[in-house]
């Protein structure tokens, strides 16, 4: 529904084109029934993420290093940091999706969790917050939906099971520009 | 057969071995697929870091047990639990494996139990060593002959 036209002094004059377009206000639409377009692609048949911004927090060295080869494998871009700290001053509205290690001692994912909430107060412009733990019992699972995780993940994680995770996020959301 | 497919057929039998001997669980398959054009060299990087933590975690385990009084056991159990987290990710099996019933002792606050399993943690992680080590020379190997490294579901 909507109009374009193009309108001009003359010649040489320049122009100018002008549409009216009738767009729906966000929040008061149904997300279901938007249309489900994940930025996703295919890459030699397998679905990747090119671009997305993924932040990592993680502090074993080791496993926030396979965590960003399995990233970047997908074509994700990855930034890392390896405390709640560091994470809370570096997490921004570019970054669509925190995958958080909510087993370590001396990290308080949850928190960091509620604190994300906090500091993005818009719906849309909120990363979604996935947890990783070595662990899944029902205490962790429940304090992480409670804390507003949009997913856990069980580690070690394979190349199948973050693609899947990562496909089955970005499904259940409202469509984005990747950058 | 040519120098290539013999080096080929050692290098699957060899990965397969250490499968079959739990060295290494299906993580350490994910790693070989993260490896590609853009980033040929990962599995020998992320392992060289997972073996300098070993080293650094083994050093602080083995420092806090060496208090014969009042070992602070939340310290040992802080070092084995990011040592499992490693070795998980990487597929460390043996090492992972043995890191667990390590924690049950630092839980029990066992100090032999603990030692006990220092030793042995420090063993697999030796052994692991070697074997990854001389896995890495086979791909050497290959390619210096021209060719490419087989990939073993």
């Amino acid at each position: 529904e909507g109009h374009i036209w193009i309108e001009s002094e003359g010649l040489g004059k320049g122009c100018t084109a002008i549409f009216i377009v009738k767009l729906g206000i966000p929040g008061r639409l149904n997300e279901s029934k938007l249309p489900i377009m994940p930025r996703m692609s295919t890459i030699h048949g397998q679905i990747a993420f090119p671009g997305l911004k993924v932040l990592v927090m993680d502090e074993n060295g080791v496993s926030r290093m396979v965590t960003k080869g399995l990233l970047v494998h997908l074509g994700c871009d990855v930034t890392m940091v390896s405390s709640s700290d560091e994470c809370l001053r570096v997490v921004s509205h570019e970054h669509k999706v925190v995958l958080m290690d909510v087993c370590v001692p001396g990290i308080d994912g949850y928190e960091t969790a509620m604190r994300i909430h906090e500091k993005f107060t818009k719906h849309h412009e909120r990363p979604l917050i996935v947890a990783l733990t070595g662990n899944t019992d029902k205490v962790i699972n429940e304090n992480c939906m409670k804390v507003g995780m949009d997913g856990i993940v069980l580690k070690p994680v394979s190349l199948d099971k973050m693609r899947s995770v990562l496909s089955d996020l970005l499904e259940h959301q409202v469509p984005f520009e990747a950058i | 057969m040519d120098v290539v497919n013999q080096l080929r057929r050692q290098f699957v039998d060899y990965y397969t071995s250490l499968h079959r001997e739990g060295f290494v669980d299906d993580q350490f398959t994910q790693l070989q697929k993260l490896q590609d054009e853009n980033s040929p060299d990962f599995v020998v990087e992320v392992a060289s870091l997972f073996f300098e933590d070993c080293e650094k975690l083994i050093n602080n385990m083995a420092r806090a047990l060496e208090q014969q009084q009042r070992v602070d056991f939340k310290q040992v159990d802080a070092s084995v639990h990011q040592l499992k987290g490693s070795s998980s990710s990487i597929g460390a099996m043996r090492v992972k494996n043995v890191c667990i019933a390590f924690r049950s002792f630092c839980e029990a606050q066992n100090r032999e139990g603990c030692l006990r399993c220092l030793q042995q943690v420090t063993h697999e992680y030796s052994l692991l060593k070697n074997k990854l080590q001389t896995l890495f020379r086979l791909e050497q190997q290959i390619l210096a002959v021209g060719g490419s490294i087989p990939v073993v579901e």
